[in-house]
């Protein structure tokens, strides 16, 4: 399958890409690029692509080397941004396109072009222009187009930025559900992290360039590797204090954050003792506790939002505020005084950056 | 309504009649074939198109005609070509110098007077042997069409997505195909507007024709000089001339408006 290796690409003094490896394990594995923007997900992809030439590093898919194989000979599908249809083009000149220019036999074409528009429910719109179509619709046409030519993979850059947040949630299912269909091989590109949770097998998260971390969006989500990752997905509190104790076998670590409060963690990596370290919580991994125990923490409400479907509070320990959610049900008032659990804490070593 | 809006009426309708006023004695002068002598000396007592026949029946003013139209479809297609290059690599964002400049100080040849272009050109053109050539006078003529047509160039590149080309890639277009396919249909306005600025341009160029062209190359407007009073006092031939050159150019305006939604004033 489609593997990078060691990939750079750097722009004057800008490391866009610097130094990015993985390979996709399965055949139709639906793999995620996931980061801020200037990450360098958008230029992996478009070096998968062939659209940019790496200045380092190889592409490999399957065991073929195709590093130096112009884009035009990639016989990828790719799903823009801005869609990229063609404006003066019809629904089926654009699907069309590629396999027009493959030379394909016209009986071929109109089949390929039928069964890509049915696929994505757009059958009866071949003679429409593009904008002539709604967001969505052209989102479609556009995702047509890339699957119309049978490509060895599928590559998504940001294809759902541009669409309203409720249709986004719907074409997210369907995305995947198409993609497993074809089974081939997906890459997409998002800073959406709700997004790549949803339709990932596996997420890799970007940050400078690099790599921090690939792993299941379960993986990602739960034991985040480095503190950024805890913070690009999700919500989480950041805690810095001095490690106390390291359970090696059991992947524990004990962090004094206050004078007298120690906070349990599982290790992100290995820390040394005495070290100093971040610890992460997610707010809904805070809760309420009735008794005193490990990672217990008497703390004081200082604000109370109502989000509908949640509570958000803020919660303080002396100088460290913490964020908690809860369900609707829990009702706390403001100045009150509570006992809360901080579960799952991560604990990272502190780098100087 | 209020007695300044009225004096603005009336002055914004004397406007309009002082604008369109020469042409209209210019068309005048063309058609009307006999006037009347003391009274109503204003208007012709008989009107036809014996002049344009004449005029076309004139071999030199019949040569200068073609020669005007010639030299100026010529300059058309080579300013166009000559800043398709350019205008994609500004255009499009390649590189990121250059639009500025020509943007600021791009319409200079059209602004300063032709004459002392001109005066400019005359050593050059002589010592160079290309006084009173055909190349000679497109060349004149494209320097003052190169920023119309380099304007319409790089905004019909910049309103192409980048993202266009990228696409005609991935599906397996290249080099020539992507421009006939994606670049070409959709510069069509542009191109279309551009072309008609430079052969505007160029057939109502005068000075430079005369002082580097004359008298191997002679144009309309230069004809149109010599019967006003330049050479002869004809100016019922004059005014056919005249005719002959200002409609070509606003029929193409018109066109191009209707057609492609380019209007002139954005230019």
């Amino acid at each position: 399958m489609l593997k990078v290796v060691n990939l750079k690409k750097y722009y004057g003094k800008t490391r866009a890409v610097d130094g990015v490896t993985f390979e996709l394990k399965r055949k139709d594995e639906f793999f995620s690029l996931l980061g801020p923007s200037g990450c360098g997900k958008t230029t992996t992809l478009r070096i998968i692509a062939g659209l940019i030439k790496p200045d380092e590093g190889r592409v490999y898919f399957g065991n073929e080397d195709i590093t130096d194989v112009p884009v035009e000979k990639r016989e990828v599908g790719f799903v823009f941004q801005s869609y990229a249809l063609f404006p003066h083009m019809t629904v089926f000149e654009n699907v069309a396109f590629g396999l027009k220019l493959k030379k394909l036999p016209e009986e071929e074409i109109r089949k390929r072009v039928k069964e890509a528009l049915e696929l994505v429910g757009l059958q009866g719109l071949e003679d429409r222009y593009p904008r002539q179509l709604s967001g969505g619709q052209q989102q479609r046409v556009a995702i047509a187009r890339a699957i119309a030519v049978h490509p060895k993979m599928l590559l998504f850059d940001e294809p759902l930025s541009n669409l309203d947040a409720k249709l986004r949630e719907r074409v997210r299912f369907e995305l995947v559900e198409l993609q497993k269909k074809l089974k081939i091989p997906a890459i997409y590109v998002t800073h959406d992290q709700a997004e790549a949770l949803v339709i990932s097998d596996r997420i890799a998260v970007m940050n400078r360039g690099r790599i921090e971390q690939i792993g299941t969006p379960y993986e990602i989500y739960k034991r985040p590797k480095t503190p950024f990752v805890a913070d690009f997905i999700g919500i989480s509190n950041f805690l810095e204090g001095r490690v106390v104790g390291v359970d090696n076998e059991k992947g524990i670590a004990t962090v004094e954050i206050k004078e007298g409060i120690s906070l349990e963690g599982f290790l992100s990596r290995n820390v040394h003792k005495g070290s100093k370290a971040i610890i992460s919580i997610r707010p809904e991994n805070i809760r309420l506790a009735q008794k005193e125990g490990v990672n217990v923490v008497e703390s004081k409400v200082v604000k109370k939002t109502f989000l509908g479907d949640s509570y958000d509070y803020r919660l303080v320990l002396g100088d460290i505020e913490l964020r908690m959610k809860t369900g609707p049900e829990v009702e706390l008032e403001v100045g009150q005084i509570v006992k809360v659990e901080l579960k799952e804490c991560i604990v990272f070593p502190k780098e100087r950056r | 309504m209020k007695r300044g809006d009225k004096v603005g009426i009336i002055l914004a309708s004397l406007l309009a009649f002082y604008i369109f006023f020469p042409l209209g004695v210019m068309i005048l002068e063309s058609l009307a074939t006999q006037w009347y002598r003391i009274q109503k000396w204003w208007a012709p007592e008989k009107v036809g198109i014996k002049w344009y026949v004449q005029v076309f029946q004139t071999p030199e003013i019949f040569k200068a005609i073609w020669m005007t139209f010639v030299i100026a479809i010529t300059v058309a297609v080579f300013v166009i070509l000559l800043n398709l290059l350019p205008a994609y690599v500004i255009g499009t964002g390649k590189i990121k110098f250059g639009r500025d400049f020509f943007e600021t100080f791009g319409s200079i040849p059209q602004t300063v007077p032709a004459v002392a272009l001109g005066v400019g050109m005359l050593p050059v053109y002589s010592r160079l042997g290309w006084l009173y050539t055909f190349h000679g006078i497109v060349l004149a003529h494209s320097v003052g069409a190169v920023p119309y047509v380099f304007r319409n160039l790089t905004n019909g590149f910049a309103s192409i997505d980048p993202e266009l080309e990228e696409a005609a890639k991935v599906f397996g277009a290249k080099g020539l195909t992507i421009i006939r396919k994606v670049y070409l249909p959709l510069l069509k306005p542009y191109l279309a507007a551009a072309g008609v600025l430079a052969f505007a341009w160029s057939i109502n160029e005068f000075v430079l024709t005369m002082l580097l062209g004359y008298p191997t190359i002679a144009t309309i407007a230069v004809k149109v000089y010599q019967n006003a009073g330049g050479y002869y006092w004809a100016p019922h031939l004059a005014g056919a001339l005249s005719t002959l050159l200002v409609v070509p150019s606003l029929i193409l305006i018109f066109l191009l408006e209707k057609y492609t939604g380019i209007s002139l004033q954005r230019v």
